[in-house]
C-alpha cells in the first residue's frame, strides 16, 4: 500500500524552482554590480597610473634638470625667473609645464573618467564631481623649526619659479572626489 | 539506585556532550603499516588522527589559495618573494609526505585491498589523480620550462584537494536528508540540525572565514598605503563577500519556515527577517547596494564602515550575545533609573562646577556643556586633565564627585554582573526541570538524550556538574515516590484526579476480594459502622448491587 511519504515530492517544486530562479537573479545581479564596481575601480586606477607616469618623468627629470647639459632646459633649475616673469617664462612651471606637454607622452594621457585629457586643480572637493580623475601637483614649503606641521602644500601653478630643489607631491583626485596621494619626490 | 544513574549517564554519553576525545584503541603491536594506517587515516577508527590530519591539510589549501592570490599582486609579492617560495616549498612537501603515505598506505585502505594491486588502484582513484595533481607541476617545472602563469593556473589545482573533506561530507548529508524536501535541505545546510551534519559545519565556516576576511579587507582598506596598492582587489573580494553573504541570506529566509515558531510562508519569514540575526545579515550587504545605486547622488563612503557589521555575523553561533541581550532588556527599569540617577548627578555636578570654576577660568568651564563633559570624565575616572579645578569648592567638589562616580558607575555594572549570575541560575533550573521530567519514565530516548547534550553544550557544563544535576534529579525522583501528592495538589489536575479516583476504587475491590464477605458486612451493620448508602456503595463497587 502507497503511504503518505511516497506521494510526498521530494524533488524541487515550483516554490523551490522559483527560489532557485531568484537565487540565480541574485547571483547574477550582485556579479553585475560587482563588474559596475570593478569598472569603477578601474578607471581609479587608470588615474592613479596617470599619476605614476607623472611622478615618474618629474622624478627623472629632476636627478637631471641643474646640470648644464640637461635635457630639459625650460624645467632647468637655478634660473631664476625676473620677479616680474609672466606665467610662461624660463624659468617657472608654467614653462616647464608647456615642454612636457609637448615632447613627453604624458600630454596623451586620458582621464578615465570623462575621457579627456586630465586636468590640474587646486584642490580634490568631494562636492564637486567635476574632479574626478584630476590631478593636484603641490609644492610642499617646509615651515620653520618647531612649527606644528612640517610643511605647507601650495598648488604648483603656472607662475612658480622651479629654480631650488623642490619637494613636491602628487595626488590624484578618485571617483568620490577624495586626494588619493601617489608620491611625494624631489624635483 | 548507583545502576539507574549509571545507566542514565551511559545514555547521555557525558563525555561526548563536553567533546572529550575517545582516545583511540590501537593495539601498539600491529605490523607497522597497519598501524600507521589506524593511527593516521582509517576514519573508522574514532580518536585517531585522521579528522586533523584532514583539517590542517585543508588549512594549508586555504592557505595555498590565498598565497596564489597575492602573488598576483607585485607589490605584495615582490618585497616578499623569498616568503612565498619558501611557503610553496613547504606545501608541495607536505603534499607530496600526505600522497606518499597515501600510497604506502594503500593496502590496509578498504577502498583498494581487495583489489588486484592495491596501490595501483590508488593511484588511478579520483582523489589520488587529484594529490598528484597539485604537486605535479612544482616537480614538472625543474624539468621542463613552464610559463609562470600556466604554473600558477596549475597550482589552482590544490583547491581540489578539498573534495576529499567535501564529498564524505556531501554523501553524509545526502544520506541524512535523503527522505526529506529541497527545502528541508536548504534548511539543514543553513539552520544547525540534526540533519546538518558535517556540511552545516562546512557551511558555517565557510561564512566565518568570509566574514573574517571583508571585515579584515574593511580594517586594511582604511591603511591608504595598503588600500592605494590593493584597491582592486579589495573591491573584488568586497563584491564576492556580498554575493555569499546575500546567497546566504536569501537561504535563511527561504528556509525558515521549516524552523520550529516561523510557520507560514509570509509571517514566518517576516519573523525571521525581523529577527536580531537576520536583521544583521541584512545590515552586512546593505552598504554595497545603497552605495551602488545611489553614489551618483552623494558620497556614500561613511556606509562602508558599517560593513563591520559583518562582524555580528559571527555571533549567531553564540549564545552568549542571546544571553546578553535578554539580561539587558530584562534589568533595562533598573537600568534605566541607575542611568537616570547618575544623569541627574552629572548635570547637577556640572552646574555647580560652572558656578565655582568660570570666574576662575573662563576659557575651560565656559559654559555648562564643557562643564559636563568635564563631570564625565571625572566621574568615570578617565581624567585627562586637560580641564581641571582650581579654586578650592572646585577642588573639593571634584574630589567628592570622583568618589561618587566609583560607586555610581559601578551600579549598572554589578546590575548586569547579578543578572548574568540569576539568568545562568534561571537555564541550569531549567535544564534540571527538563532533566526531572525526562528522568521520570527511567528511560533516556534518543531525542530527549540529544536535548540534554546540547543543554549541556549550550550551558558549558562539566561532566561532573551535569553528573551532580543528574544525581540531585535522581534523589528528587525518590523523595516524590516515598511521598505521594497530597490530595489538594491532585485535585487541581482533572486528569490525576481520575487517575487517583481508580486506584482507590482498584484498592476498594482488592479489599473486597481479600477480606471475608459475610463478617465485613456484619461488622460494618454493628454499631452503624457503615451508613445504609455507604454499605451499598461497597456493594454496587463489588459488583452486587
Amino acid at each position: 500500500m502507497a503511504t503518505s511519504q511516497d506521494h510526498r515530492q521530494l524533488g524541487p517544486n515550483s516554490a523551490d524552482k522559483l527560489f532557485l530562479g531568484f537565487l540565480v537573479i541574485v547571483v547574477i545581479a550582485v556579479s553585475l554590480l560587482g563588474i559596475v564596481n570593478y569598472k569603477e575601480a578601474l578607471k581609479t586606477e587608470a588615474a592613479k597610473t596617470n599619476g605614476e607616469a607623472w611622478v615618474a618623468w618629474l622624478t627623472e627629470a629632476g636627478t637631471t634638470r641643474f646640470e648644464a647639459t640637461t635635457q630639459h632646459p625650460e624645467c632647468k633649475g637655478g634660473t631664476k625667473p625676473a620677479a616680474d616673469a609672466k606665467p610662461g617664462s624660463l624659468g617657472t612651471w608654467g614653462a616647464c609645464f608647456a615642454h612636457i606637454m609637448q615632447t613627453s607622452d604624458l600630454k596623451d594621457q586620458i582621464n578615465p573618467f570623462f575621457n579627456i585629457a586630465p586636468h590640474f586643480v587646486a584642490a580634490c572637493v568631494p562636492s564637486d564631481r567635476t574632479l574626478m580623475g584630476a590631478i593636484l601637483l603641490e609644492d610642499l614649503m617646509p615651515t620653520p623649526p618647531g612649527s606644528a606641521t612640517p610643511f605647507v602644500a601650495t598648488q604648483l601653478v603656472d607662475a612658480d619659479a622651479i629654480d631650488y630643489k623642490m619637494q613636491l607631491r602628487l595626488s590624484v583626485c578618485d571617483k568620490g572626489g577624495y586626494a588619493i596621494k601617489v608620491a611625494e619626490f624631489e624635483f | 539506585m548507583d545502576n539507574k544513574r549509571d545507566n542514565f549517564l551511559k545514555d547521555l554519553d557525558v563525555q561526548a556532550i563536553l567533546g572529550h576525545d575517545e582516545e583511540a584503541n590501537i593495539d601498539r603491536h600491529l605490523p607497522m603499516r597497519k598501524w600507521l594506517y589506524s593511527w593516521l587515516l582509517d576514519p573508522s577508527i574514532p580518536g585517531n588522527f585522521q579528522k586533523d590530519l584532514d583539517k590542517w591539510i585543508s588549512y594549508l589549501i586555504i592557505g595555498n589559495l590565498f598565497s596564489l592570490m597575492f602573488e598576483h599582486v607585485p607589490a605584495v609579492y615582490e618585497p616578499y618573494r623569498g616568503w612565498f617560495e619558501f611557503f610553496d616549498i613547504f606545501s608541495v612537501a607536505v603534499f607530496t609526505i600526505e600522497y606518499a603515505l597515501r600510497l604506502y598506505l594503500a593496502p590496509e585502505d578498504e577502498e583498494f585491498k581487495n583489489r588486484k594491486n592495491s596501490r595501483l588502484g590508488f593511484i588511478s582513484s579520483p582523489f589520488a589523480i587529484i594529490d598528484f595533481l597539485a604537486v605535479a607541476p612544482f616537480y614538472l617545472k625543474a624539468f621542463i620550462p613552464i610559463d609562470l602563469r600556466v604554473l600558477r593556473f596549475l597550482r589552482l589545482l590544490r583547491i581540489l584537494k578539498l573534495f576529499r573533506v567535501l564529498i564524505p561530507a556531501i554523501a553524509e548529508f545526502k544520506e541524512l536528508n535523503k527522505d526529506r524536501t529541497f527545502r528541508q535541505k536548504v534548511h539543514a545546510l543553513v539552520f544547525p540540525s540534526n540533519y546538518g551534519g558535517t556540511m552545516q559545519n562546512i557551511f558555517e565556516v565557510f561564512i566565518a572565514v568570509w566574514v573574517l576576511l571583508s571585515v579584515m579587507a574593511v580594517i586594511l582598506e582604511s591603511v591608504k598605503s595598503i588600500h592605494y596598492i590593493l584597491h582592486l582587489q579589495f573591491v573584488i573580494l568586497d563584491a564576492v563577500a556580498v554575493g555569499i553573504f546575500t546567497v546566504e541570506y536569501c537561504m535563511r529566509i527561504y528556509s525558515c519556515v521549516e524552523e520550529p515558531g516561523y510557520k507560514g510562508a509570509f509571517l514566518g519569514r517576516l519573523k525571521q527577517a525581523k529577527s536580531p540575526s537576520t536583521f544583521i545579515d541584512f545590515l552586512a550587504v546593505l552598504p554595497f547596494f545603497l552605495e551602488v545605486f545611489l553614489h551618483h547622488l552623494m558620497d556614500l563612503r561613511f556606509l562602508r564602515v558599517f560593513r563591520l557589521a559583518r562582524l555580528l555575523k559571527l555571533t549567531r553561533g553564540s549564545d552568549a550575545t542571546a544571553v546578553l541581550v535578554k539580561v539587558v532588556v530584562r534589568e533595562w527599569p533598573v537600568m534605566g533609573a541607575a542611568t537616570f540617577i547618575m544623569m541627574l548627578l552629572l548635570v547637577l555636578t556640572a552646574s555647580l562646577g560652572y558656578l565655582f570654576e568660570y570666574d576662575a577660568q573662563p576659557e575651560k568651564f565656559e559654559n555648562i556643556p564643557t562643564s559636563i563633559y568635564w563631570a564625565v570624565i571625572t566621574l568615570a575616572s578617565v581624567g585627562y586633565g586637560d580641564i581641571s579645578p582650581v579654586t578650592p569648592v572646585g577642588r573639593a567638589l571634584t574630589s567628592v564627585l570622583a568618589l561618587m562616580g566609583i560607586g555610581i558607575f559601578a551600579i549598572p555594572a554589578a546590575l548586569l554582573a547579578s543578572a548574568f549570575s540569576d539568568e545562568l541560575v534561571k537555564e541550569r533550573d531549567q535544564l534540571k526541570a527538563n532533566l526531572f521530567a525526562i528522568l521520570k519514565d527511567g528511560h533516556i530516548s534518543e531525542a530527549e538524550a540529544e536535548i540534554i547534550r546540547s543543554e549541556a553544550k549550550r550551558l558549558h557544563l562539566t561532566v561532573t556538574e551535569v553528573n551532580a544535576l543528574i544525581e540531585v534529579v535522581v534523589k528528587e525522583h525518590e523523595l516524590e515516590e516515598r511521598n505521594p501528592l497530597p490530595i489538594h495538589k491532585i485535585a487541581e489536575n482533572p486528569a490525576l484526579a481520575v487517575e487517583h479516583y481508580k486506584v482507590l476504587l482498584g484498592q476498594i475491590r482488592q479489599l473486597g476480594v481479600q477480606t471475608d464477605e459475610a463478617k465485613f458486612e456484619a461488622a460494618a451493620q454493628e454499631g452503624a459502622r457503615l451508613s445504609s448508602n455507604e454499605l451499598a456503595l461497597w456493594q454496587k463497587i463489588q459488583g452486587k448491587a
